[in-house]
């Protein structure tokens, strides 16, 4: 058997294998959407079409069926009126169903009338002997503020007839009886029902549902369900609260919304990707990222690498969503919430419901967007002192003239800057100045263009929408631009009158160019542009990046360090991604009490990336000789799922709903890479063209099935009761313990309800709680011991031993609880939620240290507990609320989350999670939270005074707790003014406490380019000689001294030192204490102010709406506790993401416009 | 009928979802790794565990740290942490342990683990003898440089020991000199069939040089445990010296590289010193063979502008080694010391002459200590390609004549092994540590003293790997061996 496994896997090409699953998938939603599209455009099919029948008494029925046969004419009617076994007989050619209906219904009661494609048969009322007076009605349906209302259902009253209001809100409806009642129904607002009696024009104004009351939220597996009966937490948000002030990726727009979801962007530039963290870490070493489902469809974790080791930020999938189209956004948050998703859904869920078309009619959409991207600098660098140390400028080489270039000579502690000429790098003469804008003016404004078309049509059996949106955008970067293109389509339709279908295909492409290098990598402008001499031209690095033999010209030997424009020209990265969403679904009435859905739907990504740099740079990354790399990466996700579900009403009080399911999930990847160095020919960037090169390949498959049940009870509208039950089977765990099942209750209490409580001050009140367990599995391969061969140049064949496996692994596990209340107050004007929430992982699956000195240095295990707890807030206040159309609402949410690594494995004293070369690391330790910062301290006497030595330097300390990257809270306050056709929202959003590593401030304080790297400068200067170092005979030393006292004296320290060295010294002694910054702030995130054009000049125009909006995203801070840099500007989007900080390009304030066109 | 094809059409859904769901291949099937095997042939890693050995002699360790510690380089840069004697280096002590434990050790463990299960015979003790002397070659770099390690329980994790617990150096010192006297044994009857064939890229699978390497390598551990165990370390002598030595140039134990265009067969210190800090020489290493007009110093040297030989003096301030960079008169090292064809020296024919000559000159062997010495210079000079009459020349100066007290005779040796040793910086300082030859003495005036007072480190630290993941067993090591500081002596360190 295991023969076997080796051998499929090698003979089952990876790419073709997935090509042929997808098209599958595509052929059948395209012939669906075909289909629908045909159907929708046929409105005169009543007309057109011509049958033929020649039956001989034979029975209603019959005929009937025929006539569905041969039409896609569908009957609803009920078998109490309709004698379906009285024998017809019938001879008609290619006459229209008018005619044919007509003759068999010709001398009994029964009617029939045709809505598009559905034929319903109905009895005349009659009423004792005479027949009912039938009547047409016609009217308008409006909401609150007169704005009229398109797809309102108007329904006759135990009745199929019915009919749906059209885009003026109009609606007529024939033959109703006299006697009726019409119900008037939409979602969103209240139901009317109104006696016809004596009317023939009714004119309805529909209420809103109240905040909180009804609200229809779409939950787990995409049920439409009361937020009143959810038993946990869940945020909605509608297409509007994010499609406004969107950015390129729509994941920022929920930014300061949602309570409890961080999000934050690295530096990556355009096309980079977002940490997205709900309820705090619970897993110490995998991915944290909540789950994104769209449609229904669990989108793939894709090829996303959100920057670090590799030093540009690829990107995640998540960041390629086109934010025009989408409805509503649920977040889910707790494993109570999201047990229905199994193990991917721990970490919480994110439902994104993306538009249809509507249901009657045929309209256009157009969106355009121009955004600017302008670059600020959030470290303030000083413009007095110039390149050198000890105030002097570097000794120049007689031959090359050029400054001496060790990197002792590329600090900013040289001479005052003031105009004196001097030989720049490149050995010219030029004048000695500040350059107060050499860092911005290497940046540009960046822009995005967005246009976006959207055609949408359809009728109550089917309908159909078309969107088209691309985006243009070009980051600060020079080199840095993205261009996208999304194409979606998206149709549904009824079979009959038991199956609906629904499927959609959306095709994303994206080609990037120049992703931002981050951190402590050769492409890193940033990082140069801060760290240089502050004399130091632009015009000068880019005139000269090339010397005497053709190689990189540095204003530094130091190896690492690079002219900013060589490699701007010198080293390029592009990628192009496909990617492609499909599904299809089906929904059938398997009876009346019986209903069974069935979907399945893809993810699929092609990634293809490339990079490549030039010879001549002497940065040992890059290697001197040029080089590049190639990638070709396949991601596919594969869902399927069935479910059947039911619903019974036991009494008008009880009802219960039960739904059981099932879901495979098949997830493989492969790739191809390859990267060579030392160019043949140069500029010639092909694997062909290298000297050395290397290549691999790589394939992966993973299964896990899963079957689950959900079950509902309410009664009587105040009490409800959820349970969820699933059992998943992966094959990523060892056999014996691969099936892993769990659950999760919810309750909901309308207490106002339960207790007649009515009240103008508390209009409703809801508690809720929940306990949701969810397991997880790993990723593939990890269970056995493997052997491989290094790929080598040498002469010999050079085998390699793998990771080393695990003994018995088993599934990890998150349990929480959350408890919650929901209240609406004055009228429910002010709604207010407060959640508590407390989960714990526990038999975490990680990589855990082992000593090196065993051979490996990580080993597969269960280990860890992590605990997270903490509160939700969250209020919304309709402050104002007037008839003259005024609107005020208030929004606030904050959230706290408090992390505890309760223990790790066996006698392990923490975990590093990432480091900072002075010796700082993020760790895991237990009894902390998750993402402690550790580092080297000063050494201090008992009340807390520094300790010094006797040459005026700082003493180190032991390694102690230096932060903490967890806020202490987190939140957004957002107001939102509308005055009829003008609303003015906007959002601050805070961060209160937190720590991060900052690069920027240890760089540029050891280079001494920051501004509070000046004071003691002067003092020392005027108190030494020329050569900067030996003090002034008769004049008292001064300059820059260390507070704190002497170690032993215990006086207080007065020696003062050399500037370079007081700024230097954490760097070169390893104190690591200053560059752990406080990451409190307060920004304004964003404002809209939008404007809908008035009626009268729409009507004039024949549009249907037109809304222009401006926009301002992350404008600036109200507070910020540090000197150095956006604290939201880290350089990975993993676990640690924001905790650390090195040089990033500058963060950008966006200012844009959109202009919306509804036809 | 109508209703019975909706049916049909219903149950044909379930039934094609059903399908679909169920059709999935067998769960635990899925999960073997295509890309990987489950078994491989101890030859393979064989290959692998030689080359990743004398790969380590050719890594940053020695280049960055053992060459300033050895007085041959100066570093430029500000972090210049080995010369300052400063002891915050933990990527350096945590990875000059890991590379060797999770690279060459690893693979060893894992062919003893193929050998042991198919059980004792022949052929198994040829390939375990050779795998053994491979085993001393790391652990002796290991134990030289932090004393106490784990040994007999280190890179066992495949035994499922996860948490190795540390030996005595002087334990590993004893069992190393015994496992070597075990393997020649084996090997020097072997039937060259049941080594390697076509497998080893140390020595071709000729055996007899195995005998010869291995037994050399035990004379100098010997002779680095003379001091301290002086009995111990007589017998152990006396049985090498009458066994077969490295003699020759043609049987050092040596990684060759390339002169070619793929890296990955260059010696990488060709790239680090390209592309990176740019050292220079060292005052007493250019001293000392300037004032020998040692021939070997244009060999080692390239000559300042004007044609002269100057060196940097080890662990200046930052701010005067910075000016000493910029003004040329400093010299750089030549060519030869990081070309792409450099090889990387594990064991030489003139170490084991010096070794052979200390032990004749304390009456520890048979032999002449002067035509010993002598032959150890010229095995030297023969591998940098000197001319024959310099090599001459430099025989008859009075540096190449033991004719002085014992004490100065010794410190000729030594000094003459230092400049040997060249570029095997690590060994360079060991011997410095071992014989107190060449003579540091502790830094006096401007330089910085560091954390060991201005005296050469003894040793490099734990690293915070250790402390974090196996801190019961490092601090029991620490608890036994001493304060975990760089200057703390090791075992044999006692002179």
């Amino acid at each position: 058997m295991k023969k076997d496994c080796k051998t499929r896997g090698l003979f089952v090409p990876g790419i073709w294998y997935q090509m042929r699953k997808i098209l599958i998938t595509m052929k059948l939603s395209l012939v669906i959407i075909l289909f629908s599209l045909f159907s929708a455009g046929a409105s005169v099919y009543c007309q057109n079409s011509k049958l033929n029948l020649d039956y001989k008494n034979v029975s209603l029925k019959e005929v009937l069926g025929a006539i569905e046969d041969q039409s896609e004419f569908r009957f609803a009617f009920s078998s109490e009126y309709l004698d379906l076994d009285r024998k017809v007989s019938v001879r008609f050619e290619n006459e229209s169903v008018v005619t044919i209906l007509d003759n068999i219904f010709k001398e009994t009661d029964i009617r029939y009338s045709v809505k598009e494609r559905m034929i319903i048969l109905y009895k005349d009322e009659v009423v004792g002997n005479k027949v009912i007076q039938q009547k047409t009605v016609t009217g308008k349906v409006t909401d609150s503020s007169g704005a009229p209302l398109p797809g309102v259902s108007v329904v006759v009253k135990g009745t199929t007839t019915g009919t749906i209001t059209d885009f003026d809100g109009n609606y007529t409806l024939a033959n109703v009886p006299g006697n009726a009642i019409l119900q008037f129904l939409f979602v969103g607002m209240k139901k009317e029902e109104i006696s016809v009696e004596g009317k023939t024009v009714i004119n309805v104004v529909l209420q809103e549902e109240t905040i909180g009351v009804e609200e229809v939220v779409v939950t787990a597996m995409n049920i439409n369900r009361n937020k009143q009966s959810l038993g946990y937490s869940l945020t909605a948000l509608s297409g509007e609260d994010v499609g406004q002030a969107k950015e390129t990726s729509v994941v920022n727009s929920l930014k300061g919304k949602v309570a409890g979801l961080s999000i934050s962007q690295t530096a990556g530039g355009v096309g980079g990707s977002s940490r997205v963290i709900l309820r705090g870490i619970s897993s110490l070493t995998s991915s944290n990222t909540p789950l994104f489902v769209i449609d229904g469809v669990a989108m793939g974790d894709g090829q996303n690498s959100g920057g670090g080791a590799s030093g540009k930020d690829m990107g995640n999938a998540m960041s390629e969503i086109d934010p025009e189209n989408i409805e509503s956004i649920s977040v889910l948050k707790g494993a109570g919430a999201s047990a229905a998703y199994g193990s991917r859904g721990a970490n919480g869920v994110i439902l994104i419901t993306t538009k249809k078309g509507r249901k009657n009619g045929f309209g256009i959409t157009f969106t355009s967007n121009y955004d600017m991207d302008i670059p600020v600098l959030y470290t303030k660098l000083q413009n007095i002192y110039g390149q050198g140390i000890m105030g002097m400028y570097p000794p120049i080489d007689p031959v090359t003239n050029m400054p001496a270039k060790s990197n002792i000579w590329a600090l900013s502690f040289g001479p005052k800057m003031e105009g004196q000429m001097l030989p720049n790098f490149a050995g010219k003469e030029t004048a000695f100045s500040p350059q107060p804008n050499n860092v911005l003016d290497y940046f540009r404004t960046g822009s995005t263009f967005t246009n976006s078309i959207t055609l949408d049509s359809g009728n109550e059996k089917a309908n159909v929408l078309l969107g088209f949106s691309n985006v243009d955008s070009k980051g600060v970067s020079p080199g840095n631009e993205l261009s996208r293109q999304s194409f979606n389509m998206r149709g549904a339709m009824k079979i009959g009158s038991h199956i609906d279908i629904d499927s959609k295909i959306s095709y994303i492409h994206q080609k990037v160019d120049n992703r931002v290098y981050m951190q402590e990598t050769a492409g890193n402008a940033m990082w140069m542009l801060t760290v240089m001499p502050r004399n130091m031209r632009l015009a000068d690095l880019r005139d000269n990046t090339i010397d005497a033999n053709g190689n990189e010209l540095k204003f530094q030997d130091e190896a690492a360090s690079t002219n900013p424009y060589w490699t701007l020209n010198n080293l390029k990265n592009n990628d192009e991604k496909h990617h492609l969403v499909s599904f299809v679904s089906a929904k059938i009435e398997l009876a009346k009490w019986l209903n069974l859905k069935v979907q399945s739907g893809m993810d699929f990504n092609n990634l293809k990336t490339q990079e490549h740099f030039a010879s001549g740079s002497s940065e040992p990354r890059l290697n001197i000789a040029g080089g590049l790399s190639n990638g070709l990466f396949n991601n596919l996700e594969w869902n399927s799922d069935f479910m059947f579900s039911t619903k019974k009403e036991f009494s008008k009080k009880i009802s219960t709903e039960l739904n059981f399911g099932g879901n495979n999930r098949y997830v493989t990847s492969s790739s191809i890479t390859n990267s060579g160095i030392g160019l043949k020919a140069p500029d010639f960037y092909s694997i062909s063209n290298v000297k050395s090169y290397s290549t691999g390949t790589g394939f992966s498959e993973k299964t896990v099935r899963s079957l689950y049940s959900l079950g509902s009870l309410s009664y009587d509208q105040w009490f409800y009761f959820d349970l969820s039950l699933r059992n998943d089977w992966s094959s990523a765990l060892p056999e014996n313990n691969n099936s892993y099942f769990y659950h999760s209750e919810n309750i909901s209490l309308l207490f106002t309800k339960a207790l007649g409580i009515k009240s103008d001050i508390l209009s409703n009140g809801r508690l809720r709680g929940s306990y949701g367990k969810v397991g997880n599995d790993t990723g593939p391969y990890q269970t056995n011991q493997y052997y491989g061969f290094v790929q080598s140049n040498y002469p010999y064949p050079l085998g390699s031993v793998g990771s080393l496996a695990p003994t018995d692994l088993k599934p990890e596990l998150t349990s929480s609880w959350e408890v919650g209340t929901n209240l609406g107050l004055l009228k429910s004007r002010v709604e207010l939620d407060f959640t508590y929430y407390n989960s714990k992982t526990t038999n975490q699956i990680m990589n855990v240290d082992i000593p090196n000195t065993s051979g490996y240095s990580s080993r597969l295990l269960n280990a860890g507990e992590v605990k997270n707890m903490g509160m939700e807030m969250l209020v919304n206040a309709s402050l104002i609320q007037n008839d003259q159309g005024l609107n005020w609402d208030l929004s606030i949410n904050a959230a706290k989350n408090y992390s505890e690594v309760v223990s790790l494995y066996q006698g392990l004293e923490k975990i590093d999670l990432g480091g900072f070369f002075t010796g700082l690391q993020i760790e895991a330790r237990p009894g902390e939270p998750f993402g402690v910062i550790y580092g080297n301290s000063y050494l201090r006497d008992s009340f807390g005074d520094r300790y010094i030595d006797d040459t005026g330097f700082p003493m180190k300390g032991e390694i102690k707790k230096l932060g903490d990257i967890n806020p202490d809270l987190a939140g957004g306050i957002s107001n939102k003014f509308s005055y009829k056709k003008i609303s003015f929202s906007f959002l601050v959003d805070f961060q209160l406490g937190g720590e991060f590593i900052s690069g920027s401030k240890f760089y540029q304080y050891t280079m001494g380019t920051h501004v509070n790297t000046l004071p003691g400068r002067e003092e020392w200067y005027s108190t030494h000689g020329a050569d900067g170092t030996s003090p002034i005979p008769g004049v008292q030393e001064d300059g820059p001294v260390f507070t704190g006292i002497n170690y032993n004296t215990g006086e207080t320290n007065t020696i003062p030192v050399l500037p370079a060295k007081y700024y230097s010294t954490p760097f070169t002694s390893s104190i690591s204490e200053d560059f752990v910054l406080d990451a409190t702030n307060v920004r304004l995130r964003e404002i809209v102010l939008s404007y809908s054009l008035p009626k009268k000049i729409m009507n004039f125009a024949s549009l249907k709406s037109v809304s222009l909006s401006l926009v301002g995203r992350n404008l600036g801070f109200f507070y910020r506790a540090n000197d150095y840099a956006d604290p939201e500007s880290g350089y990975s989007s993993g676990n640690i993401g924001t905790g650390r900080e090195h040089s990033p390009i500058p963060t950008t304030r966006f200012i844009g416009m959109q202009l919306k066109v509804e036809f | 009928m109508k209703t019975i094809i909706l049916k049909y059409k219903k149950l044909s859904v379930v039934a094609i979802f059903l399908v679909v769901w169920a059709c999935n291949s067998d769960l635990v099937e899925m999960n073997l790794n295509p890309n990987a095997i489950t078994k491989i042939d101890d030859k393979f890693l064989f290959t692998s565990a030689v080359a990743s050995t004398l790969d380590s002699k050719s890594g940053t360790f020695d280049l960055r740290m053992g060459s300033q510690y050895a007085y041959i380089y100066v570093s430029p840069s500000l972090g210049r942490d080995a010369d300052k004697y400063t002891d915050f280096n933990q990527l350096v002590y945590n990875t000059t342990m890991s590379d060797l434990y999770t690279g060459p050790l690893k693979l060893i463990n894992e062919i003893i683990l193929i050998l042991d299960e198919k059980g004792p015979d022949a052929v198994t003790n040829v390939k375990l003898s050779m795998v053994n002397i491979l085993a001393v070659c790391n652990y002796i770099k290991l134990t030289d440089l932090y004393g106490s390690v784990p040994y007999t329980e280190g890179a066992w994790a495949r035994k499922n020991i996860l948490y190795p617990k540390y030996d005595t150096q002087e334990y590993i010192y004893h069992d190393m000199m015994d496992k070597l006297k075990e393997s020649i044994t084996v090997l020097k009857s072997a039937n060259p069939k049941d080594g390697y064939p076509g497998y080893d890229p140390l020595y071709q699978n000729d055996l007899t040089k195995w005998v010869r390497f291995a037994n050399s390598l035990r004379l100098r551990l010997a002779m680095r445990a003379r001091f301290v165990d002086p009995n111990n370390s007589k017998t152990v002598i006396s049985e090498c010296l009458a066994e077969n030595l490295i003699e020759e140039n043609s049987q050092n134990a040596l990684r060759g590289f390339t002169n070619g265009d793929i890296q990955e067969l260059n010696n990488p210190w060709y790239n680090l010193y390209i592309t990176k800090e740019k050292w220079k020489m060292s005052e007493l290493f250019v001293n000392q063979l300037k004032s020998t007009n040692d021939p070997r110093l244009s060999i080692f040297v390239k000559p300042n502008s004007s044609g002269g030989y100057q060196g940097i003096k080890n662990g200046l301030g930052d701010l005067d080694n910075g000016n000493a960079f910029t003004q040329i008169q400093y010299c750089s090292p030549s060519e030869n010391l990081y070309a792409k064809d450099l090889p990387a020296y594990f064991m030489c024919a003139d170490e084991v002459y010096f070794l052979r000559a200390e032990a004749a000159l304390f009456q520890l062997g048979s032999g002449d200590a002067n035509q010993l010495y002598q032959a150890g210079i010229r095995k030297s000079m023969e591998t940098w390609k000197v001319p024959e009459a310099q090599i001459s020349t430099f025989l008859a100066s009075p540096e190449a004549q033991l004719s002085g007290l014992n004490e100065d005779n010794f410190r000729k040796i030594c000094t003459q092994q230092w400049i040997g040793l060249v570029p095997n910086f690590t060994e360079c300082y060991s011997n410095m540590r071992r014989t107190d030859y060449p003579t540091i003495g502790q830094r006096t005036g401007t330089l910085e003293k560091g954390v060991t007072d201005g005296y050469l480190p003894k040793r490099l630290l734990y690293g915070t790997d250790e402390f974090n993941s196996n801190n019961a067993n490092v601090t029991a090591a620490v608890a036994e061996q001493g304060p975990n500081r760089i200057t703390t002596p090791l075992w044999w360190d006692v002179k």
